[in-house]
């Protein structure tokens, strides 16, 4: 429960819409974003010509009465979000040792040795992707204890 | 008590230390946004300012006009923007001088706790009448350029590229295409780069009034932002849409000028209308506004197609480098093509869980196992997408397979290349514009035919997804010779086809739906003019690669006075091939043998064939040829057609 709530805390500190609330419960774990970006299939036909979205997908541009100043696309480059967003994809080229997206978490961390960074990852995969059911959060926690252990 | 200063010193200065590096990207600027109570406004200076800029004649400069999506149209000159928090004025949709002047005022009114100044939220404009009036800053309210520099500094932007993904599978709606801007971050992370979207904020209509109040602007359309690789996701994976980076060539002022104005654009409503104002017409402004010289949102008539606006970036000379990235689809196609068909026997029964990750590993020689382990970490998630597997095996599946990933080294490994198909430029113009003359029935005929929007069958696929016919509003009208009069041959409000190929990896259904007003043949044998939905689905598969064959289940409404109970309805199916030889010579052909039933009963054939030679991207050669038999009658219908793509 604690660990629910803290999730939930997290994500609420660096957003306020509604979507990523959902994303903190469901779009945690393995394959839940593959499975986000689908449609009805008649919403699929009509809603590409439209290119809709009911408006809470995203972040604010600028927020706060003085604009810019806590504005969520500085948000984007936080590595909880990012893992959450992108745990397919990052599980990935952690497996295979490289790619966009374990570069793109490399330069997060500020890795001097990017290679090194790599596989370090890469041989420690059981020790991140623990078990079917991790969540990002976890996820994060275990990259932490693999960089810095 | 010297040492514990020092402790506690010390403790302060590593505290401070890590709140820096904690979070460095998240410290808001550090000009604090306060109320000044020392500040008052000079109206003599601000009245000046006023007095320079009508002068200058301000109000009529294109930049002005760009900033606040000013155009002059069939209902004169106004704004496109349909909300009023984007006008300082109350007669700022239609007047710009009337904007301008409150504009101005309202830099220098006091900053007040909980309210966004204007000098805030319209930087853009702000920065452009500093400069065009030479505002002295010690006047002002409030360093708004500070502030927003501070601010712009922290997202660290570099290059500006815009995006475009193309069409996908078993959708031809979708390539209509779309597109999005990025403002990369300097760190080349271009997956974590803040990606502008322009989109309409639809509610969940029921699908044909969603359509309707689309087309004619009852959504509002929104800029939002979003990382890019919530949009890779959604595109490349989810949808499985090929995506093409344009790389524009603005530079670093131009760059920051455009993302002045995303932030006046802000939670900004406009009435959004499909086929011109819409999500790309929409981003051409931040273009616009980045390098003054441009007009890119000019000149668009009726339509602006993602693709025409990316065309029109292309003509402009502001693309300086252009990427693709694959889509999920294509990667396992891609992948697929140095696999064994056994090995991806093997890959297909471990993903749909008929065999198990030992079984799979010692079927597999060792100098194959990082390739076909890729391959399969792919192939899963698609199976995810497309609902054949459950989360749960897809979890499992997918960790046994990266855990055996990660103990293999990449010496072996297959470096992905997909090979790069023709960009969405390279399509033809989408309006279609056919003038042939033909013989029905023996009668003699001239007939006009126009498509306002997209592609069917028979076109160039080069740079469009394969298989896919969507026309919005097609008509064709005739006149026959002989009698000296004119017939509206159909009117179509929606023609769609999708003939997604099915293979190994994948089997997809294909469907048609077309519905509309045409030509219906009576009991009589003669004709009338009703309407008429037509539908069907089933499957397709090619073969060589340029014959593509599919079979779908039909059925065919037709409405008349003349039928019984008013109309015909018939069941049946179709069979169909297309071949393409080098995008020269296409061929459509097509049999449909269908029964009618309780109402009307008749046997109902009829065999199509279309035979087309491009000229070139804009003009091309049709022949066809009907053959169709109905109430015990057959008739011929055979036409040559001249076709310009514009």
């Amino acid at each position: 429960m604690k660990k629910i709530l803290s999730l939930v805390a997290v994500f609420g500190l660096v957003f306020a819409s509604a979507e990523v609330f959902a994303a903190g419960n469901t779009g945690c774990g393995l394959g839940a974003v593959l499975l986000k970006g689908k449609k009805g299939k008649v919403m699929e036909l009509l809603a590409t010509c439209l290119n809709g979205t009911s408006g809470n997908q995203t972040f604010a541009i600028t927020s706060g009465t003085s604009g810019y100043e806590e504005g969520a696309v500085i948000g984007m480059t936080d590595v909880e979000v990012f893992v959450a967003k992108n745990m397919d994809s990052l599980a990935t080229d952690i497996a295979r040792g490289n790619g966009e997206y374990v570069d793109t978490l490399a330069s997060m961390y500020k890795a001097q040795d990017v290679d090194g960074f790599k596989t370090k990852l890469k041989n420690n995969f059981d020790k991140i992707y623990t078990n079917t059911g991790v969540t990002s959060k976890e996820v994060v926690a275990n990259i932490n204890d693999v960089v810095n252990g | 008590m010297l040492f514990n200063n020092t402790i506690k010193y010390g403790l302060t200065a590593v505290l401070f230390l890590m709140s820096l590096n904690i979070f460095p990207q998240n410290q808001a600027p550090s000009i604090e946004y306060v109320p000044d109570p020392s500040y008052t406004v000079d109206p003599t200076y601000v009245d000046s300012l006023v007095k320079k800029a009508l002068d200058l004649k301000l109000y009529d400069d294109p930049y002005w006009k760009k900033l606040l999506h000013y155009k002059v149209g069939l209902h004169g000159g106004r704004s496109l923007i349909d909300d009023k928090k984007f006008f300082l004025s109350e007669k700022g949709k239609r007047s710009t001088k009337e904007e301008l002047i409150a504009t101005i005022k309202a830099f220098f009114t006091p900053i007040e706790k909980d309210k966004t100044h204007a000098g805030i939220r319209f930087i853009a404009r702000f920065s452009w009448l500093s400069e065009k009036l030479a505002i002295d800053k010690n006047r002002l309210p409030f360093d708004f350029d500070g502030r927003f520099d501070k601010y712009y500094e922290s997202i660290n932007v570099g290059k500006a590229i815009v995006v475009f993904p193309a069409g996908y599978m078993g959708s031809p709606a979708s390539m209509f295409g779309h597109t999005l801007f990025i403002f990369e971050n300097k760190q080349n992370k271009r997956i974590i780069s803040p990606a502008i979207n322009y989109a309409a904020n639809t509610t969940e209509d029921f699908g044909p009034i969603f359509a309707v109040k689309g087309l004619f602007g009852f959504y509002y359309g929104y800029f939002s932002v979003m990382p890019y690789s919530d949009k890779i996701n959604e595109y490349n994976n989810s949808e499985m849409r090929d995506m093409w980076e344009y790389t524009l060539n603005l530079s670093d002022d131009e760059v920051k000028r455009a993302f002045k104005h995303v932030v006046e654009m802000d939670k900004v409503g406009s009435r959004y209308f499909f086929l011109d104002e819409n999500c790309s017409y929409n981003l051409l402004f931040l273009i616009d506004v980045a390098r003054p010289e441009l007009d890119l949102t000019s000149g668009y008539f009726f339509s602006a197609e993602p693709v025409d606006t990316i065309r029109g970036l292309i003509k402009a000379d502001l693309v300086k480098k252009r990427d693709y990235r694959p889509s999920l689809f294509s990667q396992i196609m891609a992948r697929s093509e140095s696999v064994s068909s056994a090995d991806s026997d093997k890959v297909i029964n471990f993903a749909k869980g008929k065999i198990s990750i030992e079984e799979f590993n010692s079927s597999i020689s060792q100098n194959k196992k990082a390739e076909l382990y890729d391959f399969t970490t792919d192939y899963l998630k698609f199976l995810l997408i497309k609902d054949k597997i459950k989360i749960e095996d897809y979890q499992k599946r997918l960790l046994q397979i990266l855990n055996e990933r990660s103990r293999v080294d990449n010496k072996n490994a297959v470096e992905l290349s997909v090979k790069e198909p023709f960009p969405p430029e390279s399509s033809h113009r989408s309006r279609k514009l056919s003038l042939s003359g033909g013989t029905y029935d023996g009668f003699r005929y001239y007939q006009m035919a126009f498509r306002p929007s997209c592609h069917s069958l028979i076109d160039s696929d080069k740079g469009l997804s394969k298989g896919s016919e969507i026309e919005f509003m097609p008509f064709a009208a005739r006149y026959y010779q002989e009698n000296k009069k004119f017939k509206f041959e159909k009117l179509s409000v929606v023609r769609v086809i999708s003939l997604s190929e099915s293979n190994r990896y994948n089997v997809a259904n294909c469907y048609l739906l077309d519905t509309g007003g045409r030509q219906n043949i009576l009991p009589d044998h003669t004709q009338s003019f009703g309407g008429f939905l037509n539908g069907g689905t089933g499957y397709s598969t090619s073969l060589f690669n340029f014959f593509q064959i599919y079979g779908m289940a039909e059925t065919d409404i037709r409405f008349s006075g003349q039928y019984k109970y008013n109309s015909l309805l018939c069941f049946g199916g179709r069979l169909g091939l297309i071949f393409d030889v080098f995008d020269v010579w296409k061929s459509v052909v097509s049999a449909d043998f269908m029964r009618g039933v309780l109402t009307e009963k008749t046997n109902v054939m009829r065999i199509t064939a279309e035979e087309r030679i491009k000229i070139s991207s804009f003009f091309q050669i049709t022949g066809c040829y009907t053959n169709e038999f109905i109430f015990k009658k057959r008739t011929h219908d055979i036409s040559a057609r001249a076709e310009i793509m514009f």
